[in-house]
C-alpha cells in the first residue's frame, strides 16, 4: 500500500469527548501497571511501603484501575464510532460531558480513599462512603451509583442518537441491548447479603457475567466497526458474525457462570451444568479467531492502520488463549476443586484481560490517533508500536507463565497432596517453583512498564511525520521556503 | 478414598491433558483457516493433524479412568463440537462473504 495523506474531516463533539476518554484510559493504564509492579515487589519485600500502601491496597488499586481504564476505553470507542455510524452528532452530548467529568473526579477521590483511608469501621457508613470490602467490588456505594448513572446516560446517548438518525442498524441494536445488560448486571453487585452463599451468588453476576459477557459483546460491536473501517469488511458480514458471536457468548457464557458456583454452597447440579457450559465457552473465541484470520489474512494484513490491525488479530488470539485455554485448563470440577483460588486464576485473569480487552482498547486507540491528527496518514505505521507490542506481549506471557507455575505448585502441593493444611500452605509457598516465580513476575512487570512507555511515546508521535510533510509542502508551494 | 499422592497424580494428569485439549482446537482452527486462506494444502493437513490429536487426547483422558461416565459423555460431545467448528465456520464465512458481494474472496 503506497503512503498517502489527506486532511481529516471535522471531528464531532462526541469524538472530541472520546479523545478525553482515551487520554484518561492510557494514563490509568500506566497507573495500573505501576500499582501492579509495586504489588509484585511487595511479594519479594513485604515491608516495602507497608505503613503507607500495603500489598492489599496496591492489589485493589491494580485491579480497580484495570477495570476502569478498560471500560473507559470501550465506552470511548463507542463515542468515537457512534456519530460515524449514525451520521450525526450524539444526542445529549452535554450530559455525556458532565457525567464524564463527574466520573473522572470520582475515580480520583476513590483512589485517594483507597490510598489514604483504606478502611472504615464495621458500619453501613463504611460501605456507602469508603469501601465495600468485597474482593473486586471494593468501590463504595456512591461510586456504584455514579457508575450506573454513567451507563444510563451513555445508553440514553446511544438510543436517542439512533432514533434521531432514523438509522437502526444491527450493530446499534446489539449495542443498545448490551448496554441495558451492562447497567443492570452491575447493579447485581449492590445486593449485599450476610449469607455468604447468597452474597457470592450475585457477586459472580458482576465478576463473570458483567465482565465476561456484556463486555465481550461490547467488544464484538467495536470490533465490527473497526473491521469495517480498517479492512473494509461489508456491514452484512460483520453483523452476521456479531449475531453468531453474541449467540455463542451468551449461549455458553450465561450457564458457564456455573463454574464459579461449584464450591460456594449452591446445589450440586451446578457441577454438571457449569462444567459442561464452561467447557463450551471457548467456542465463540475459536469463531473470533476464524473471523479475524479470514478477514485480516485475506488482506495479507494490508490495511490503513497497521498497529490497529495487529492489535485486532492479537485480540482474537489473546482472547482465545487467555480466556479459552487458561480458563478451560481449570474449569472441570475434578480439577477446579483443587485449583480454584490459586494463582492459576491470576494467570487466567492476566492473560484473558490482556487478550480480550487491552488489545481491543489499544486497537481503538490507534484508530482514534490516526483519525484525530489534522492530517490522516495512510497507512499508519512506525517502528515503535512494534517494540511496544512486542515488549508488552513478552511481559504478559512472562507474568502469566510465572503465575501458572506458582498456581500449579499450589494446586498440587498445597491442595491435592497436602489437603490445604497450614503445613501444606507453608510447604507450597516455600517451594522453589513458587518462591522463584515471585522474582520473575517482578522482572516481567518491568518489561511491561518499558513497553508501556514506548507505547505512550508512539501514540504521541505516530503519524505526525505526515502532518509535518504536508505543512512543509504547503509552505514550499506558497513560496515560503528557505531556499 | 484415594490417597494424597494418587490425588495429586490425578490432578496433574487431568490438568495437563485439559490444557492440551483446550489448545488443540485453536491450532486446528488457525492452521485449517490459514491453509484455506493461503491455498496451502500442507497447512490444512497440519490443521487436521491437530484436530486428530485433540481426539487422541480425549481418548487418553477417558483411558485414565479418572472421569465418571457423565464427564466422559461431556468430553465426547465437546470434542465433536470442536472438531466440527473450523470447517463449519469456514463454510459460513465463505457463504456470508459471497452473499454480500465482497470483493475479498480468499478461496
Amino acid at each position: 500500500m503506497s503512503a498517502t495523506t489527506q486532511v481529516r474531516p471535522k471531528l464531532y463533539e462526541s469524538q472530541k469527548l472520546a479523545l478525553w476518554y482515551f487520554a484518561v484510559a492510557i494514563a490509568l493504564f500506566g497507573l495500573q501497571l505501576t500499582f501492579g509492579l509495586i504489588a509484585a515487589y511487595q511479594q519479594l519485600n513485604p515491608n516495602f511501603l507497608f505503613e503507607l500502601a500495603p500489598f492489599m491496597t496496591n492489589r485493589t488499586l491494580h485491579v480497580n484501575t484495570l477495570v476502569v481504564w478498560l471500560l473507559v476505553g470501550l465506552v470511548g470507542g463507542v463515542y468515537w464510532f457512534l456519530p460515524q455510524e449514525t451520521g450525526r452528532e450524539v444526542v445529549g452530548i452535554k450530559a455525556a460531558k458532565i457525567i464524564w467529568w463527574v466520573i473522572v473526579a470520582g475515580v480520583l477521590v476513590l483512589a485517594g480513599i483507597y490510598l489514604f483511608v483504606q478502611y472504615g469501621p464495621g458500619e453501613m457508613s463504611t460501605l456507602w462512603l469508603y469501601m465495600e470490602g468485597r474482593e473486586y467490588l471494593e468501590a463504595p456505594r456512591w461510586v456504584d451509583l455514579a457508575l450506573v448513572l454513567w451507563v444510563a446516560i451513555f445508553l440514553f446517548n446511544v438510543i436517542a442518537t439512533t432514533l434521531a438518525s432514523r438509522r437502526v442498524t444491527g450493530l446499534l441494536l446489539v449495542l443498545i441491548f448490551d448496554l441495558v445488560a451492562l447497567g443492570a448486571l452491575y447493579s447485581a453487585g449492590m445486593h449485599y447479603n450476610i449469607n455468604v452463599t447468597m452474597d457470592q451468588f450475585l457477586w459472580w453476576w458482576v465478576v463473570h457475567l458483567w465482565v465476561e459477557a456484556t463486555w465481550e459483546v461490547l467488544v464484538g460491536v467495536l470490533m465490527a466497526w473497526s473491521l469495517m473501517y480498517l479492512l473494509g469488511t461489508p456491514r452484512k458480514v460483520v453483523e452476521t458474525w456479531l449475531f453468531l458471536e453474541v449467540a455463542l457468548v451468551f449461549g455458553t457464557g450465561i450457564l458457564g457462570l456455573g463454574h464459579h458456583y461449584f464450591w460456594i454452597g449452591t446445589p450440586e447440579y451446578w457441577l454438571g451444568l457449569g462444567g459442561f457450559f464452561s467447557a463450551l465457552e471457548p467456542l465463540p473465541l475459536v469463531a473470533m479467531v476464524v473471523h479475524a484470520l479470514y478477514d485480516a489474512g485475506g488482506h495479507r494484513l494490508l490495511a490503513v492502520n497497521k498497529p490497529a490491525v495487529f492489535w485486532l488479530v492479537a485480540q482474537a488470539f489473546g482472547n482465545f488463549i487467555g480466556a479459552g485455554v487458561w480458563g478451560f485448563m481449570q474449569t472441570l470440577p475434578q480439577i477446579n476443586m483443587y485449583s480454584h483460588g490459586t494463582q492459576l486464576a491470576a494467570a487466567h485473569g492476566h492473560l484473558a484481560f490482556f487478550g480480550a480487552y487491552l488489545s481491543t482498547v489499544l486497537m481503538l486507540t490507534y484508530v482514534v490517533v490516526q483519525q484525530a491528527r489534522p492530517v490522516l496518514s495512510v497507512p499508519l505505521d512506525s517502528r515503535w508500536w512494534k517494540w511496544a507490542a512486542g515488549l508488552m506481549i513478552f511481559g504478559i506471557v512472562g507474568i502469566t507463565g510465572a503465575f501458572t507455575i506458582s498456581g500449579f505448585t499450589q494446586t498440587l502441593i498445597e491442595r491435592a497432596e497436602g489437603g490445604s493444611t497450614w503445613a501444606a500452605f507453608i510447604r507450597a509457598y516455600t517451594h522453589p517453583w513458587y518462591a522463584n516465580t515471585l522474582g520473575w513476575r517482578y522482572f516481567f512487570g518491568w518489561i511491561m512498564i518499558i513497553g508501556y512507555l514506548i507505547l505512550v511515546y508512539d501514540l504521541l508521535t505516530i503519524g505526525k511525520h505526515a502532518v509535518a510533510t504536508v505543512k512543509a509542502t504547503a509552505v514550499a508551494t506558497a513560496g515560503g521556503g528557505d531556499d | 478414598m484415594i490417597d494424597t499422592a494418587a490425588r495429586a497424580e490425578m490432578v496433574r494428569t487431568l490438568m495437563l491433558l485439559e490444557f492440551v485439549f483446550a489448545m488443540l482446537p485453536g491450532f486446528y482452527g488457525v492452521f485449517y483457516i490459514l491453509g484455506q486462506v493461503l491455498h496451502r494444502r500442507w497447512l490444512r493437513l497440519l490443521g487436521y493433524g491437530f484436530g486428530a490429536a485433540q481426539v487422541g487426547v480425549v481418548l487418553l483422558m477417558i483411558r485414565t479412568g479418572y472421569l465418571e461416565p457423565f464427564w466422559v459423555r461431556v468430553m465426547l460431545v465437546l470434542t465433536l463440537a470442536y472438531v466440527a467448528m473450523p470447517p463449519a465456520l469456514w463454510a459460513l464465512a465463505k457463504a456470508i462473504h459471497r452473499e454480500n458481494t465482497d470483493t475479498l474472496q480468499p478461496s
